[in-house]
C-alpha cells in the first residue's frame, strides 16, 4: 500500500474521521463519506471538514446540559 | 565423528585402472564444482540420485548391462592426473556389477519397510570415485517372485531428471524392449561447453545478466533467526508438506485457461510467500532448471541441471495471474540467456563490496514425476541440492497433489518459522486455485483465531470500575485518610491531606470557570502540589496539561496557546517563565489562599467516558509539539488493568522516577495512589544512583519505575556496590533495551519482577508491557515489548495492513478502547495516524505506531526499529537502531546515532557517539568492536565522537548540524626532521598524494603492498645501512614512526615479521601470506578476533627483497620456521594460511613437528599445486598450435623490458616444462603483458606466478598429522579449483566449511569466515583449557 494509491475518507458513528484504501470496503462501524483521492488530499479534506473533535454521544450530553440549564449555573 | 582418511597417496595418482585405455573427457563446469566439493569433504551439498523400482518381472543382468551400454553414466569412472586434472571415462558395459542385496527383515517389519531400509543403506554408502564407478546397481528379491532394482548415482553423473530417464528405460527393459542408441551427451559435454563459454556470443549473455543484476532486487529469503553468530555450517533442516489435490486441480484449470504451466503457478505462489515474508517485492530467486531442451540431452543420464536467477518486481496490488505471467516471461527470457550459475556468480563477485552475499539465497525446484505405469517406484524422501540457504522442492504425488519440502540451513532459519511458511504457501496456492485474479495483497496468511491469540492482551477477567481515576484515588482518602500517600523530601502527605488540597484547589478552578473540555496547565515542578493540582483539575471536570517550567519558553508558550488553556497553575517564583499575553488565569499556588475553600469535593456533573482528562504534548521529529488528548473512560480502564498486571496493592510503595513530561510518569503515581498505596516522589529532577538507592532503602520502596537511560547507571552502581535494596518490581521503558543492559538489571537490581514498558502517548501511557521474573532471557536485539494491557489489541501489520505471521517484520498498530482521542486541533493528522480498525466487530480505531516490530513465538511483540529509521544501502535493508544498540552496548558510550550520509555523492553509514560522563571514546576502536558484532554492510564507515549531540531550540536533535566525518588527510602534520622530510617526499611520490602528513597511516591513505615494496626499495638505495624491510614499513606505518626507527638504528629496523597484534592472553596466531599479498589482508580478521588474540604475519616471499631464482619451498618456509621456533618456545600457537600461504603453513607445521605446541592450522581456500606445470604432465597442442605459440613468445620477448628476467626463468626450464609454459600461454585469455618490470605490473605478477609454479612443481607434500581445519570460498568451488583435500595428508584434518557468497580473493575479509574461524579458535582454546586442567590435576 503506497501513498500513490487511492484512499477514501471514512467516518465512524461518533463522527470521527479517518482514511481507508479506496479499493476496500470500509471496516465495520465505519461509513464512506464519498470523498476519495490521494492520501494527502483526503487528509486535507478532513482538516477542513472535521470541526468538532468531541465524540458524538459526549457532544449530545453536553448539548443536553446547556439546553436543560440556564448558562452560568452548569455546575450547580 | 571424523570422516575416514582417504588412503590415496598424496602425489601423482592415476587410479582408474580398468579403463586406462578408454577415451577420457574433461569435466563440465557443474561437474568440476561437485568434484571440488568432494575434495573438501562437502559430499552432502549435492545428494546422490537414487531410484528403486519394484517389478513383477525385473530385467535380468544382461538387460541391465544392455541398459548400461547406452547410458555411459552408469559406468563412468574418474581418473586423477598429475597436478589434479580430472578425466572421466566410461568403462566397458560388461564390467557392470549388479549387486545382490538380501532383504533380511527385522521381526514384525513389513516387506515394504524392509526394502526402504535396505535401499536407504544402499544409497547412503559413500562413493570413492578414485576407485569405483560413479553408479551402483543392485537387485533385491522380494516375495511372490517380485524383485526390486535399486540404482544410486553420484551427483557428478546424474541430476534428478536423470532418474526419470532411468525409470522409463528400466521399465522398458522389463518389458523386453530393445535399448536404443548410446546417449553420451553428458560424458562429452565439457569441450562444447568450454567453446560456448569462450565464444563472443557469450559476452552478450553476460551483458544481459550484468544489466539484470544492476537492478535493485534483493536476494529473496525468509526472515533469518535471531542470534546467528557462528552458526555451524552445513547442517540442514527440512520441513515436508503437501499441497492438496484439490488445490492442484484448481491451479491446473487456471493454468489451462491462462496458458501457464503448473510449475510457474507454484513458483508464483512461492514468490508471493517470499515477498510477503520479507516485505520486499523486488526479489531475485533461483529457479532450478533441467537444462535439457537440447534433444541430445533429453534421454541422457547426466548432470545438466542448472539454476536460472529470476528477477521480479511486481507490486502487491498485482493479481496472482499477473505475477505468474510475469514470472513465465522472465523465465523464458532467462532461459534464452542461459549461463551456468557458477559463471554468473563470478560475474557478481568481481567487486569486494558485492562479494559478501550469495547471488541467490533461495531456490525453487519443480521436479517432474517419474511417470511410470508398469513398475512401482519406491517412494523416497525428496532430496534437494543444498548449495543455497533455502530450497523449496516440489514434485507431483500419486494422488494428484504435490509433495513439497523446504530444505534449509538450520543455522539461519527457525524451524517453526519455516513450518509456518510452508503452511502459508499452501494457503496462497489455495487462494490462487480458487481465484486466479486474487490480488497478492488480499491473501490472508494469518487465520482469524491465530490473530485473535496474537493480538490479545494480558489475560484479565476482572470487571473494571467505571469511575474516573480521581474518584478512585479519593475513595482511599475516605477509607484510609491517615495513610501515607506521598513522601517527598522531608514532607509526608497522607491520602486525606492530598485529597483536601485537591478539593480546595478544585473549588477555585471551578470558580475560574473550569469545566468539561477546559484545559488547565500545571506548570509546577514534580511535587505533591503538582499531583494535587492535576487531581483538582480532574475534580473540576477539566483536563490537565503538565508543563515543565524548565522547558524553553517558546515551547511552553506554544502549549498554552495551542491548547487554549483556561488556567495556568504555577508558583510565584516561576511566573517569570510564563509568557505574557496568554489569555489565561494564572494561579500561583504559594500566593492563593486555599484555606478558605471547602475541603470537600466540588459538586460537578458526572464525568463522561469521553470527557477529556489530560493532554500531553509530544515532540515530533519535525514541527511543533502536538497535544495528545486522552479521555476518562479509556484512562481509568487502562490504569485499573495496569494495576492488576503490575500486582499493585495498598502496600505498594513506588519510587516513580519518570518525568511528568511523559505520560508514563503520571501512570506511575496514579497507579499506587488509586489502590491505596504510596509513592516516594524525588525532589530533584535527577538523583545520583546512590541517592536513589538510599531513598528506596530508607522509605522501604517495593516498586520503582525508572527511565531506561537512567536505569543503566543505577544498575551499574548497584552492581559495583551490591547496594540494591530488595524490591518486588522495577518497571522501565522509553528506549529499546539491549540484551546486555537487561542482563545487568536482572543481575544487580535485586528485584523479583522486571517490566519493560512500551507505549506511544497516543495509546495512553504504557499500553504494552513485558513482565518477567529477574533472570529471564530473550533472543534478539531488544527486550520484547510484550503484550498489550487492558481493553486493547496489538497488531503487527504489513504495508497492506495484513497481519504478519510470527517472525515477519511489520509496523505495530494498537487498537481497542485504549487509544487517545487524537491530536488537539489537528483533525487531519489525527485521521492520518488513527485509522479504522478492520479487525474489530464494533468499529474502533487503530493507532499507527511508526515502530517496526514482529511477533515472537509466544505471541509477544518484539521491537525491530523505527519505520523512518530504516535505510537501504547497496541493496541491504538496514535498521539503524540495531547499529545504535550495538554502539550503546560498548563501554563508555552514552548516546549513539547512526545516519546514512551522502557526501560527494557517496552514500555511507556514519555513527555519532557521545561518551558517558568521565569516559573518552575512540571512533576507530569502536568501529573495530562493531566489526565483531555486525555484518560488514552494517558497520559504519566512520564513527565520530561528539561532546554532545547538536540540538535545535526545541531540544530536538539537529541533524543538519552533525559534522561530516573528518578525512584523515585534513590535518597534515609537517615533517620535523630532515629524515622525515625525505621520507615524506618519497611517500608522496610513490602514492601520488600531495596532502600528506608525517602522522598519516600508510594503509589509511591508500597504501598497498606493491607501493610498500617500491618505497622500501627506494629507501634501501637512500639509506642502505638501515636495511629497512617491508615489515618495518608495515609495523611503523607512518613517516614519523618509520623515521624514528631508522634513527634509532641497530635492531630497530630489518624486521621480518608484521606484528598484527603484539599482546593478548591467547596463544599466538601466525598468519602465512598468500602469493602477492602483504599479510595486511589479515588485519580485519585480527580485529574480529579481539584484543586477547595476538597475531604475527609473515611477509610474502614474492614481496621480499631477497628472493632468488630456484628457491626451494624449504628455504622459503625455513625463515618462518626459525622465527616461530624461537618465539613460541614450546608455548601453544595457531597457524593460518590463505591460498598459497596454506602450503607454507603446512610445511612450517611439518618442519617444526613436535618442537612447537601447534593447536590449530586454519586453511583458507588452499589449492593444490596447479596442473599446468606438474611434473609428468604432457601438454597437448592442436596441429600447428605449438609453432604458433612459439612465434608469439619469441615476438613478445623481443618487446618486453623484462627480457633478462624472462631469459633467466625460461632458461631454467627443460624442454617439456617449456612446452608446459607454451600451453599455459595458449590457455591465457589475455595477451602476454609487456608492462614490466614495475612491481605492480601485470607482467611482474605473471613472472612471479611462473617462478612460483616452478618452485612448487618439485615439491612433494608429505603426510603429517597437523590439526587442520579448512574453509573454501563458494566461488572457488564454482570454478572447480583444485582445492587441497587435507585429509589425504593429515588424519587430524576436518572436511572444509564452505563460505558462501565470496571468492578466493575476498574470503579473507568475509565476516562469515571470521566468525567461523573465531569459533574454531574457541574450540581449540577449550581443548587447551581441558588439557591444562588435566595436567594440573595429574600434577
Amino acid at each position: 500500500m503506497t501513498d500513490d494509491e487511492l484512499w477514501q475518507v471514512v467516518q465512524d458513528r461518533e463522527g470521527r474521521y479517518s482514511v481507508w484504501p479506496q479499493d476496500r470496503a470500509a471496516p465495520l462501524g465505519w461509513t464512506t463519506t464519498g470523498f476519495a483521492g490521494r492520501r494527502a488530499a483526503c487528509v486535507a479534506h478532513i482538516d477542513a471538514t472535521w470541526t468538532d473533535p468531541l465524540p458524538a454521544r459526549w457532544r449530545a450530553v453536553l448539548d443536553a446540559r446547556t439546553t436543560a440549564e440556564p448558562k452560568g449555573s452548569a455546575h450547580a | 565423528m571424523r570422516e575416514p582418511v582417504l588412503a590415496a597417496p598424496a602425489d601423482v595418482v592415476d587410479l582408474a585402472r580398468p579403463a586406462e585405455t578408454a577415451a577420457g573427457f574433461p569435466l563440465s563446469v557443474a561437474q568440476k564444482r561437485i568434484w571440488s566439493l568432494g575434495l573438501v569433504g562437502a559430499h552432502g551439498v549435492f545428494p546422490a540420485q537414487t531410484l528403486a523400482l519394484v517389478f513383477a518381472q525385473a530385467p535380468d543382468d544382461a538387460a541391465l548391462r544392455a541398459l548400461a551400454a547406452i547410458h555411459p553414466s552408469l559406468r563412468t569412472r574418474f581418473r586423477r592426473f598429475a597436478g589434479g586434472r580430472i578425466e572421466q571415462v566410461a568403462a566397458p558395459a560388461e564390467e557392470l556389477v549388479v549387486e545382490r542385496l538380501d532383504l533380511a527383515l527385522h521381526p514384525a517389519e513389513s516387506e515394504e519397510a524392509g526394502l526402504a531400509r535396505l535401499v536407504d543403506a544402499f544409497a547412503a554408502r559413500p562413493f570413492d570415485l578414485d576407485r569405483e564407478p560413479a553408479a551402483r546397481i543392485a537387485r533385491i528379491a522380494l516375495s511372490g517372485g517380485r524383485s526390486a532394482i535399486a540404482l544410486t548415482l553420484h551427483p557428478i553423473v546424474a541430476d534428478p531428471a536423470s532418474l526419470r530417464v532411468l525409470a522409463r528405460d528400466l521399465a522398458a527393459a522389463a518389458n523386453g524392449d530393445a535399448p536404443g542408441e548410446v546417449r553420451d551427451a553428458a560424458l562429452t559435454l565439457a569441450p562444447a561447453e568450454q567453446a560456448w563459454l569462450r565464444a563472443p556470443a557469450f559476452a552478450d549473455t553476460l551483458e544481459y545478466w550484468r544489466a539484470a543484476f544492476a537492478g535493485e532486487h534483493a536476494a529473496a529469503t525468509l526472515p533469518l533467526k535471531n542470534g546467528l553468530g557462528a552458526a555451524a555450517a552445513g547442517v540442514r533442516g527440512r520441513s515436508a508438506f503437501r499441497i492438496a489435490p484439490e488445490t492442484v486441480r484448481g491451479l491446473e484449470a487456471l493454468g489451462a485457461r491462462e496458458g501457464l504451466p503448473l510449475p510457474t503457478l507454484v513458483f508464483a505462489g512461492f514468490h508471493t510467500l517470499l515477498a510477503r515474508y520479507s516485505g520486499q517485492w523486488a526479489l531475485r530467486t533461483g529457479i532450478v532448471i533441467e537444462n535439457r531442451a537440447d534433444t541430445a540431452r533429453a534421454g541422457t543420464v547426466g548432470r545438466f541441471e542448472d539454476v536460472a536467477p529470476l528477477h521480479l518486481d511486481l507490486a502487491s496490488s498485482a493479481s496472482f495471474v499477473a505475477l505468474a505471467r510475469a514470472a513465465q516471461a522472465r523465465l523464458d527470457d532467462a532461459l534464452a540467456h542461459h549461463a551456468p550459475i557458477e559463471r554468473l556468480a563470478q560475474e557478481l563477485w568481481r567487486h569486494e563490496g558485492d562479494a559478501s552475499e550469495s547471488l541467490v539465497k533461495t531456490l525453487f525446484e519443480f521436479r517432474e514425476a517419474l511417470g511410470l505405469d508398469e513398475a512401482a517406484p519406491l517412494t523416497r524422501p525428496l532430496a534437494a541440492r543444498a548449495d543455497t540457504d533455502f530450497i523449496l522442492t516440489v514434485q507431483p504425488a500419486a494422488d494428484g497433489g504435490l509433495d513439497a519440502v523446504m530444505d534449509y540451513a538450520e543455522g539461519l532459519y527457525d524451524a517453526r518459522l519455516v513450518a509456518r511458511a510452508a503452511n502459508g504457501l499452501t494457503r496462497i496456492l489455495r487462494a490462487a486455485a480458487e481465484n486466479g485474479a486474487v490480488r497478492l495483497r488480499d491473501i490472508a496468511l494469518v487465520e482469524a483465531d491465530e490473530l485473535d491469540w496474537l493480538s490479545a492482551p494480558y489475560p484479565d477477567d476482572v470487571i473494571d470500575d467505571d469511575r474516573p481515576v480521581h474518584e478512585l484515588i479519593a475513595d482511599h482518602a475516605a477509607r484510609t485518610p491517615d495513610k501515607v500517600a506521598i513522601l517527598y523530601a522531608e514532607e509526608s502527605w497522607t491520602h486525606g491531606e492530598l485529597d483536601r488540597f485537591a478539593n480546595r484547589l478544585a473549588h477555585r478552578l471551578v470558580r475560574e470557570g473550569v469545566g468539561p473540555e477546559d484545559c488547565v496547565a500545571i506548570a509546577v515542578k514534580r511535587s505533591p502540589q503538582a499531583i494535587g493540582a492535576m487531581l483538582a483539575t480532574l475534580k473540576a471536570g477539566g483536563a490537565y496539561i503538565p508543563v515543565e517550567p524548565d522547558h524553553p519558553a517558546v515551547r511552553n508558550d506554544h502549549i498554552f496557546r495551542d491548547a487554549g488553556v483556561k488556567v495556568i497553575v504555577t508558583n510565584s517564583w516561576l511566573t517569570a517563565k510564563i509568557p505574557t499575553g496568554v489569555d489565561a488565569v494564572v494561579l500561583e499556588l504559594d500566593r492563593i489562599d486555599l484555606e478558605a475553600e471547602p475541603a470537600a469535593a466540588p459538586e460537578t456533573p458526572p464525568v463522561h467516558d469521553d470527557q477529556l482528562a489530560y493532554v500531553m504534548y509530544t515532540s515530533g521529529s519535525t514541527g511543533l509539539p502536538k497535544g495528545v488528548g486522552v479521555e476518562h473512560g479509556p484512562l481509568t480502564h487502562h490504569l485499573q488493568s495496569t494495576a492488576r498486571v503490575y500486582g499493585m496493592t495498598e502496600i505498594s510503595r513506588e519510587l516513580p522516577f519518570l518525568p511528568f513530561s511523559s505520560d508514563g510518569g503520571h501512570e506511575r503515581w496514579m497507579n499506587p495512589l488509586m489502590v491505596g498505596g504510596s509513592i516516594i516522589l524525588p525532589d530533584q529532577p535527577l538523583w545520583t544512583p546512590e541517592e536513589t538507592l538510599a531513598a528506596m532503602r530508607r522509605h522501604g520502596a517495593n516498586n520503582a519505575s525508572i527511565p531506561t537511560t537512567y536505569l543503566q547507571q543505577l544498575a551499574e552502581e548497584a552492581d559495583a556496590n551490591a547496594s540494591a535494596p530488595p524490591m518486588r518490581l522495577y518497571s522501565f521503558g522509553g528506549e529499546g533495551l539491549p540484551q546486555t543492559t537487561f542482563e545487568l538489571l536482572s543481575r544487580s537490581l535485586n528485584s523479583e519482577w522486571l517490566i519493560n514498558g512500551y507505549g506511544p502517548t497516543e495509546t495512553i501511557m504504557t499500553p504494552m508491557v513485558w513482565k518477567v521474573r529477574a533472570g529471564a532471557r530473550f533472543e534478539g536485539t531488544y527486550a520484547p515489548l510484550g503484550w498489550c494491557v487492558g481493553r486493547r489489541r496489538a497488531y503487527v501489520l504489513d504495508a497492506d495492513l495484513n497481519p504478519c505471521p510470527i517472525g515477519v517484520t511489520g509496523e505495530l498498530y494498537l487498537g481497542g478502547e485504549g487509544v487517545a482521542r487524537g491530536y488537539l486541533g489537528r483533525p487531519g493528522v489525527t485521521a492520518d495516524r488513527f485509522m479504522p480498525d478492520p479487525f474489530s466487530a464494533e468499529g474502533g480505531r487503530l493507532y499507527r505506531s511508526g515502530d517496526m516490530t514482529r511477533w515472537r513465538e509466544d505471541g509477544s511483540v518484539e521491537f525491530v526499529g523505527r519505520v523512518d529509521h530504516q535505510v537501504k544501502l547497496r541493496g541491504f535493508r538496514i535498521e539503524l537502531g540495531e547499529i545504535e544498540a550495538a554502539l550503546l552496548a560498548q563501554d563508555g558510550v552514552g548516546e549513539s546515532l547512526v545516519i546514512l550520509r551522502e557526501d560527494d555523492g557517496r552514500k555511507a553509514l556514519v555513527a555519532y557517539v557521545v561518551p558517558k560522563a568521565g569516559a573518552t571514546l575512540d571512533g576507530d576502536a569502536l568501529r573495530r568492536a562493531l566489526v565483531r558484532e555486525l555484518p560488514d554492510y552494517m558497520v559504519p564507515a566512520a564513527i565520530v565522537p561528539l561532546e554532545r549531540m547538536p540540538t535545535n531550540p526545541n531540544s530536538k536533535l539537529d541533524r543538519m548540524a552533525l559534522p561530516a566525518p573528518k578525512l584523515k588527510l585534513s590535518e597534515s602534520v609537517p615533517p620535523a626532521t630532515p629524515l622525515e622530510e625525505e621520507l615524506l617526499a618519497l611517500w608522496k611520490q610513490v602514492l601520488n598524494v600531495e596532502a600528506l602528513g608525517v602522522t598519516d597511516n600508510f594503509f589509511e591513505i591508500g597504501g598497498h603492498s606493491l607501493a610498500a615494496v617500491k618505497i622500501v626499495s627506494r629507501l634501501r638505495a637512500l639509506k642502505p645501512k638501515a636495511k629497512v624491510t617491508i615489515a618495518d614499513l608495515f609495523n611503523e606505518a607512518t613517516v614519523r614512526k618509520l623515521a624514528a626507527s631508522i634513527e634509532r638504528g641497530g635492531e630497530a629496523t630489518g624486521g621480518q615479521v608484521i606484528r598484527l597484534r603484539e599482546s593478548g592472553s591467547r596463544p599466538m596466531l601466525y598468519c602465512f601470506p598468500g602469493l602477492l599479498v602483504s599479510t595486511r589482508e589479515y588485519v580485519k580478521l585480527v580485529d574480529f578476533l579481539g584484543p586477547e588474540q595476538p597475531a604475527t604475519g609473515f611477509i610474502c616471499y614474492s614481496l621480499s627483497e631477497e628472493k632468488k631464482l630456484d628457491a626451494s619451498v624449504e628455504e622459503i618456509t625455513g625463515r618462518y620456521v626459525d622465527h616461530i621456533r624461537k618465539e613460541s618456545a614450546g608455548r601453544p600457537c595457531f597457524f593460518l594460511g590463505w591460498s598459497w600461504g596454506g602450503l607454507l603453513a603446512y610445511e612450517a607445521a611439518r618442519m617444526l613437528g613436535s618442537d612447537i605446541d601447534l593447536r590449530l592450522v586454519g586453511m583458507i581456500d588452499v589449492c593444490d599445486l596447479g596442473t599446468e606445470f606438474a611434473i609428468g604432465a604432457t601438454p597437448q597442442f592442436a596441429p600447428g598450435e605449438r609453432d604458433e605459440l612459439q612465434r608469439l613468445v619469441t615476438e613478445w620477448l623481443g618487446r618486453t623490458r623484462m627480457r633478462a628476467d624472462w631469459d633467466r626463468l625460461l632458461g631454467s626450464m627443460d624442454a617439456r616444462t617449456y612446452d608446459q609454459f607454451l600451453r599455459f600461454v595458449g590457455d591465457e585469455e589475455e595477451s602476454l603483458p609487456t608492462d614490466g618490470p614495475d612491481i605492480s605490473s601485470r607482467e611482474h605478477t605473471f613472472w612471479i606466478l611462473i617462478d612460483n609454479a616452478l618452485i612448487f612443481r618439485r615439491h612433494v607434500l608429505q603426510p603429517f598429522d597437523a590439526p587442520i581445519h579448512s574453509w573454501a570460498a563458494e566461488d572457488s568451488l564454482h570454478r572447480g579449483l583444485n582445492l587441497m583435500d587435507w585429509r589425504r595428508l593429515s588424519r587430524r584434518a576436518n572436511p572444509a566449511e564452505i563460505i558462501a557468497g565470496t571468492n578466493h580473493l575476498h574470503v579473507i575479509g568475509s565476516s562469515a569466515f571470521h566468525s567461523r574461524f573465531a569459533a574454531r579458535i574457541d574450540e581449540a582454546m577449550a581443548g587447551l583449557d581441558g588439557t591444562e586442567r588435566r595436567k594440573r590435576m595429574s600434577g
